[in-house]
């Protein structure tokens, strides 16, 4: 009889936990596909070009940016403020370049280094999270999801990145970005998404720093067009050379 | 030479060249510099003899733009109109900073033509293998005053994705030899290679009447927040000029310059490299940088140009012969001429912190030389007002003992506050 129970005890576990398995699987899959759908609508899938205002609330100073991309991997941003004009920079997959104007020198910088106000070149140039992220859990809360994310680097400055989306369609509400170490680093919130042929435009966000609510660099997004451009571009010898 | 000739033709063709090209506004700017500089009594300069005015006052207008046809051709231009209060004679001057062509003449093939730089090196506080680029200006890093310059100079670069290679040419020997880039003919090649772990680099130059030298260099991001690099070159033979009173042991007082140009088809081995490291906290950044060159005075030649100075300030207490102390005088300046912007000894260590805040943008820079301890430290504070104003402020003081590199230098510590205005 003993044997029969625990028989039975065991099949009733391995069911279960192949059911909540089964659960998880699907649930990854899920996320996988929120972020997919999140990420059409920050980048598309052949060379693009977008420009970008960041305002830092505080002190009411905004900068502007020209950011063309591969519909890829790599982007190039563009300075576009008189006293800022004709410094670049190149984001790829593993390493960030700054190119500066005066003295033609192109300086590898960490892709952790800051932007503008709360803005790192990271936040701004690396726009994809499917590349960057891979989904380790999904939860419902109420009328939201909350996913969970893991970088796919082992050396990336987020390493885990906690997102809200609406269960109802998809869109992103807040990104809260994570060190290795666990501290809270950043806060997105995305305050202005609307869909367009079934695609999230990003009209705008906001970027703070946990403890610092009240100083907000917000990014605004506007004047997407696909271009034509070639891959070649997208290297730091073609923007050394090319100057432009 | 060659260049020269080219260069006129491709900016007419880029010029020319009909509605395809797209000009982007013209750039205007006047730069105003005022300096003030606390000069004091040292073995170098004794009784202050060398009199440096101060205040001085530098005003400039920097006029730059591009113009550019589609994706592969662009034509670059910046011209300098100078001022400056201190410099009696030769009070305006101009200068064609840079006008170049580049273009692709293929799918991959890029050329290069005209006076520019190419920047091979990305330290900070030295560069071994910055043939093609200006030399590094500690007292303004980002070239707020817009000093830098290019070379006159050919180059072909192939481009691959993950590859390029490029072949230069330099005739620059119509400037004034300034002993490191300038007044040079050259050629150099660089093979460069990017993969996951990071960019390497091989180059080879061969500047006129020189030895080939060979270098490298190797950037590495081991994570998000930090960046590390190296460069090193080597070469037999040097063409910076040596003080031939150093060969002795024993304290001269001479009649001619003793600088010659004897090192420079030797066979002594010359190498010089940098290590650096970029790290990015919350809201600071801070760059580290080691540098050794070979170049420089060793520690036996260091304390032999100290007892040389020592020994002419010693004449100057006892010698009362007016022809004499002249002569004391000039033996101080050729003492002087061994001290460089770029450093006079073998080792150095940089140090770089910068912070921005809402306010301002600050950073706190050092140098010193590590076989005397002494140091080059500097503030500097800059602000940036509706856009066409920034203004920047930059201190800096030479700490050291009586006979350290940085004590040595006739400037405690000097002062200069810099206005940009852009016109448009």
């Amino acid at each position: 009889m003993a044997k029969f129970v625990m028989f039975y005890c065991l099949l009733f576990a391995q069911v279960v936990i192949a059911d909540t398995s089964a659960q998880a699987e699907v649930a990854l899959s899920k996320a996988q596909q929120i972020i997919a759908y999140i990420d059409k609508g920050r980048a598309a899938d052949s060379p693009f070009e977008v420009r970008l205002d960041v305002t830092r609330t505080s002190e009411q100073k905004s900068f502007s940016y020209r950011l063309v991309d591969d519909g890829k991997s790599r982007s190039i941003l563009y300075f576009l403020d008189k006293d800022q004009r004709g410094q670049k920079v190149l984001a790829t997959e593993d390493e960030t370049w700054f190119f500066s104007n005066r003295t033609r020198r192109a300086i590898k910088i960490p892709a952790a280094q800051t932007l503008f106000g709360d803005a790192s070149i990271g936040d701004i140039a690396r726009i994809r999270f499917a590349a960057d992220y891979t989904p380790i859990s999904l939860a419902q809360d109420g009328e939201h999801y909350i996913l969970s994310l893991n970088s796919t680097h082992p050396a990336a400055t987020y390493q885990r990145v906690i997102m809200t989306v609406r269960r109802a369609d998809s869109l992103p509400l807040q990104a809260e970005f994570f060190a290795a170490s666990g501290r809270h680093m950043k806060t997105a919130r995305f305050t202005r998404v609307s869909v367009e042929q079934d695609i999230p435009v990003f009209h705008e966000w906001e970027l703070f720093t946990p403890g610092n609510e009240q100083s907000v660099t917000i990014v605004r997004s506007s004047h997407f067009q696909e271009i034509s451009i070639p891959a070649v571009a997208f290297t730091k010898s073609y923007l050394e050379l090319m100057a432009k | 030479m060659k260049a020269l000739v080219i260069t006129p033709f491709l900016f007419a063709v880029i010029l020319l060249s009909p509605a395809t090209a797209l000009a982007n506004a013209p750039i205007a700017e006047v730069i105003q510099v005022s300096s003030v500089v606390n000069e004091r009594e040292t073995l170098l300069n004794p009784g202050k003899f060398l009199n440096i005015p101060t205040p001085s006052h530098e005003t400039a207008l920097i006029l730059s733009g591009q113009r550019s046809t589609g994706m592969f051709t662009t034509f670059n231009y910046r011209t300098r109109l100078t001022y400056d209060s201190a410099k009696a004679g030769q009070r305006f001057d101009a200068k064609l900073q840079e006008a170049s062509v580049n273009t692709f003449i293929q799918e991959r093939w890029v050329v290069n033509v005209g006076k520019t730089q190419l920047s091979w090196d990305m330290a900070t506080s030295f560069q071994p293998l910055g043939f093609f680029q200006a030399n590094e200006n500690l007292y303004d890093l980002t070239d707020m005053q817009s000093r830098s310059t290019g070379l006159p100079l050919m180059a072909a670069s192939y481009l691959h994705p993950s590859w390029s290679a490029t072949l230069v040419y330099s005739d620059d020997r119509w400037s004034a030899y300034d002993g490191f880039n300038r007044g040079v003919e050259q050629w150099g090649g660089r093979f460069q290679y990017h993969t996951r772990l990071g960019e390497l680099s091989f180059i080879v130059q061969k500047p006129a009447g020189q030895n080939t030298g060979a270098g490298f260099s190797y950037i590495f991001s081991p994570a998000d927040f930090v960046v590390t690099y190296t460069s090193a070159f080597y070469r037999q033979g040097t063409r910076r000029p040596q003080n031939l009173l150093l060969v002795s042991e024993q304290p001269q007082l001479v009649d001619y310059f003793p600088f010659s140009h004897h090192e420079k088809e030797s066979v002594t081995p010359y190498w010089r490299g940098v290590l650096g490291a970029s790290f990015v906290f919350s809201h600071l950044d801070l760059t580290l940088e080691l540098s050794h060159d070979k170049r420089g005075l060793d520690r036996l030649m260091w304390d032999r140009l100290s007892n040389l100075i020592q020994f002419h300030n010693e004449l100057l207490k006892t010698e009362m012969r007016p022809e004499v102390r002249a002569m004391i005088g000039r033996n101080l300046f050729f003492a002087s001429q061994s001290l460089s912007v770029h450093g006079a000894q073998e080792n150095y260590l940089f140090a770089y912190l910068k912070k921005d805040t809402d306010y301002a943008n600050m950073s706190l820079y050092g140098r010193m030389a590590i076989q005397d301890k002494s140091a080059l430290v500097g503030l500097n504070v800059q602000r940036t007002f509706v856009r066409r104003l920034t203004v920047s402020v930059n201190a800096q003081k030479f700490i050291g003992g009586q006979q350290d590199e940085f004590g040595l230098t006739p400037v405690g510590s000097s002062y200069q506050l810099t206005f940009r205005y852009l016109l448009n």
